[in-house]
């Protein structure tokens, strides 16, 4: 029950936060799964801040505190508008279509989605912890938040965990005072329920309910990330997050519509604080969609930028209370390993490795965890030849920016796979978990490009303002 | 710019789509297909004896062939070449059945603990075990059956019949190549690191996706070249999106079986109940895990200690045992230490012990409170 609350409480502080930041959809559809992911990255982003900026204890009042302020910024804009215009009121975007096309075929992706989610969830909620790195870190970090109590251990261990996956399953002991630690698995569910849920919403909202079915099927076509979705590992977890922003990545690329970017970078920042490498992975994402925003505004309003740049401010909080919990060195480990690699290479010391392992060495295992080793299915076959076939298509309809950022995630994968870690892409220890991320924003991309075809009648209806042929109005508008 | 397709543009790529994949079914070969195997034979129990080997005492009744388990008890089966085994049996207390393989003449035996993990907790009571050896590693026309017993308890075979491999060669590969194909996914203590690699054809060493993947690029070349011929620059999105789905569609159907078959998915609604059931690997631990969250206070400080250098059920206790302090027994040392180095306990500072497979006696000033097996229980200081 516990456990329900919290996601009752998460998910009604993240429709706060979406609508103190004015970006709800207006449908509740899309509204409900964004909430989850915005609502676990604001509770978790305030409650690592508080504790180690703050030093306030992590108690169930301070816990609500943290969940009631997106509802008292809420509050406080609606005082402050008091004598002031009216608000637009919130109008959903047109072009929603439920229904896929041919629904025949998209029954049978839907009966799919359908049976591996529930065998997911099922097998989720009845497994508990039995690996190595959950029992000492990833399914531990809620333990020793719930704790409170923080030797350099523990700081260590929180850090390497992040503080999302650390915060959101303790919310339900905190405020009840018992521990279920079941609640780390239900978070990873509720995470992926979630993405398929805003895949398809979002999808179909936008009149494509096509591409968002073909997304939930095309992620859950990847083996070892339908695995890691059972487990209390946060590799899943972290590519949930980054998946869910990377659909507004893409409708921002398809429809031009600035609230979608700011949507995006809102998620990238919630996934950011899951694992240490979260913040390589988003940064690299978000880096590419404020390339594509400035690109594309390098001739007009400059407003969705700043905003964007506003957006990001909160996120120094975490540096900062990350800073203060285990100093500059242990904040960034992955600066430090690159220039110690740089500086000088060590020889490798893991077992079946051998010594001085080399990028050369590492490659022929790499391209087996990407092409054979099933980790990902076909995707990697299917993809570069869909980028052959179609490259037309993918410039004509903006999605190379988000083919950038794959390519961009891609390639970080490549350099820590080949360059900073190769004797564990010898021994396959951390090569395919490192590519869970990339395989499921390259799948969510994949499905836009190969199921978005069919234009939705809606928008081709529209006038031009608005249309495909009028984005940049549009963007402007928001 | 943004191609509006017309409404039969799924179809007509669909027509296109399936003749192309009549050509492209013409260069790969079907899936492995059933081979004709010999029918099951009976070991008499009394000749049970005389045909296996083991690290503890073996026991011959009127019931059958009896092993009792304190940690971990192996049988060795001289049943060369044996490709199935069919065991019925008789067992008391928490058991988990591992079975592989081994050369009759290897001077070491293989890492069980290693993929692919194959195992099977026993029911208490009568039942019987359809183990396929086949699927196991190591597997050799050679080899004998390993079973391995880990728990506690007590295992009796009252029948065992075996399934020899096939005599011929073909016949052989095809079903080596059937039973790895269909096995379960086998989860064990790196499986998130990588799962059992698919094979096409693991006779061969071939893989599953090195196929689907070339028969991808072949039906994406056949429906380039088609509509290049056809004076269109490129196949349509959804040509490319129904060849992708043809090719994937059979693979994720397999893995989700294989996943479903491996997977605990009866409901639980007590977490209790799901810490003492699901441990599939080690359910002994799950077992004492469950005894002692049920146990002890939870401000209670915890030592845990399990066999010699086994890393697995010290931390899965801590963990289990969490937010409670709780470290591993080092013998000699004057601090203990927990998960991650976070908890730290001196000796004396210790209020309950939780014991499984230890090599030790318990320290002096404790006493047994609860006990899952005789050498899995639960001490508080007395």
């Amino acid at each position: 029950m516990s456990f329900l609350l919290a996601v009752a409480l998460l998910l009604g502080s993240g429709l706060s936060l979406l609508s103190a930041l004015r970006l709800r959809t207006g449908r509740w559809a899309v509204d409900l799964p964004l909430s989850w992911f915005a609502g676990t990255g604001g509770f978790a982003m305030g409650s690592f801040a508080l504790r180690f900026l703050a030093g306030v204890r992590y108690t169930a009042a301070t816990a609500l505190a943290v969940l009631a302020l997106p509802v008292a910024a809420l509050a406080l804009r609606a005082l402050l508008r008091r004598g002031g215009p009216a608000p637009a009121a919130s109008v959903p975007p047109p072009g929603g279509r439920w229904l896929p096309r041919p629904a025949w075929l998209f029954a049978l992706l839907a009966a799919y989605v359908g049976a591996t989610t529930a065998v997911v969830v099922l097998q989720g909620v009845n497994t508990p912890t039995q690996t190595d790195d959950g029992f000492r870190v990833r399914a531990f970090a809620p333990v020793l938040a719930f704790r409170d109590v923080f030797g350099p251990e523990a700081r260590e261990v929180l850090t390497m965990a992040g503080p999302v996956p650390s915060y959101v399953p303790s919310l339900g002991w905190r405020l009840t005072g018992a521990v279920d630690h079941f609640h780390v698995n239900g978070a990873i569910l509720v995470s992926l329920v979630a993405f398929l849920a805003l895949a398809v919403a979002l999808a179909s909202s936008r009149g494509r309910p096509e591409r968002g079915w073909a997304a939930a099927f095309a992620a859950l076509s990847l083996p070892l990330f339908v695995y890691h979705c059972t487990t209390t590992y946060a590799d899943a977890t972290l590519a949930l997050y980054l998946g869910a922003a990377f659909f507004f990545f893409l409708e921002f690329g398809l429809e031009g519509r600035g609230a979608d970017a700011e949507r995006a970078l809102l998620l990238l920042l919630a996934a950011a604080m899951v694992k240490r490498e979260g913040e390589l992975v988003a940064g690299a994402v978000g880096l590419v969609l404020v390339l594509q925003v400035a690109w594309e505004s390098r001739r007009s309003d400059r407003r969705l930028l700043a905003r964007l740049g506003l957006l990001c401010l909160p996120y120094l909080l975490v540096v900062g209370a990350r800073v203060a919990s285990v100093g500059v060195e242990g904040a960034f480990p992955f600066l430090r390993m690159a220039v110690h690699k740089a500086a000088a290479a060590p020889p490798a010391t893991v077992p079946g490795a051998g010594p001085g392992v080399s990028a050369a060495a590492a490659l022929p295992p790499f391209l087996w965890a990407v092409f054979s080793s099933g980790s990902a299915g076909i995707l990697y076959w299917v993809l570069p030849v869909a980028v052959a076939l179609r490259l037309r298509e993918i410039v004509g309809r903006r999605l190379a920016w988000a083919l950038g950022a794959v390519a961009v995630l891609l390639l970080q994968a490549g350099v820590t796979s080949l360059w900073l870690f190769p004797e564990y892409t010898l021994n396959q220890g951390t090569v395919h978990r490192q590519l869970i991320p990339v395989s499921v924003l390259a799948s969510v991309w994949l499905a836009a490009l190969l199921a978005g075809e069919q234009g939705p009648p809606e928008l081709a209806a529209l006038p031009a303002a608005v249309g495909p042929a009028g984005r940049s109005k549009a963007r402007r508008a928001g | 710019m943004h191609a509006e397709a017309p409404p039969h543009a799924w179809l007509a790529a669909g027509r296109r789509l399936l003749a192309a994949a009549a050509v492209a079914m013409l260069a790969f070969a079907a899936p492995p297909a059933r081979a004709e195997s010999p029918p099951l034979r009976e070991v008499p129990v009394q000749a049970l004896a005389g045909a296996a080997k083991s690290n503890v005492p073996l026991a011959t009744s009127s019931l059958g062939l009896e092993v009792g388990v304190e940690t971990a008890s192996i049988l060795l089966l001289a049943l060369q070449g044996a490709e199935e085994l069919e065991i019925e049996y008789q067992a008391s207390g928490i058991l988990l059945l591992t079975f592989l393989t081994v050369d009759a003449s290897a001077r070491s035996l293989p890492d069980h603990r290693g993929p692919p993990y194959r195992y099977v907790r026993v029911p208490p009571g009568r039942g019987r075990l359809d183990l396929d050896l086949l699927s196991t590693a190591h597997w050799s026309r050679t080899g004998i059956p390993y079973l391995l017993l880990e728990g506690s308890g007590r295992f009796i075979i009252t029948r065992l019949r075996y399934r020899p491999s096939p005599s011929d060669r073909a016949s052989l590969r095809e079903a080596l190549d059937r039973a790895v194909f269909f096995a379960p996914l086998p989860i064990g203590y790196t499986t998130v690191n990588i799962l059992e690699p698919p094979y096409w054809s693991y006779a061969e060493g071939s893989f599953l996706y090195d196929r689907l993947g070339a028969a991808f690029l072949v039906l994406a070349g056949i429906l380039a070249l088609g509509y290049l011929l056809a004076r269109r620059r490129s196949p349509p999105a959804p040509a490319l999106a129904l060849a992708a789905l043809v090719v994937a569609a059979p693979a994720d159907l397999l893995f989700l079986g294989k996943l479903a078959r491996a997977a605990p998915l009866s409901v639980h609604l007590d977490p209790e109940a799901r810490i003492r059931e699901n441990y599939a690997y080690a359910p002994k631990l799950g077992a004492l895990a469950a005894l002692a969250r049920a146990t002890l206070r939870p401000d209670d400080r915890v030592a845990v200690e399990g066999h010699g250098p086994d890393w697995f059920a010290p931390e899965a206790l801590c963990f289990n045992l969490a937010p409670r302090r709780c470290v591993t027994i080092r013998p000699g040392e004057r601090e203990y230490v927990g998960l991650a180095g976070v908890d730290r306990l001196r000796p004396d500072e210790v209020d309950a012990i939780v014991s499984i497979d230890a090599d030790r006696p318990l320290p002096d000033g404790f006493s047994r409170v609860a006990e899952v097996s005789d050498n899995a229980y639960i001490a508080r200081r007395r």
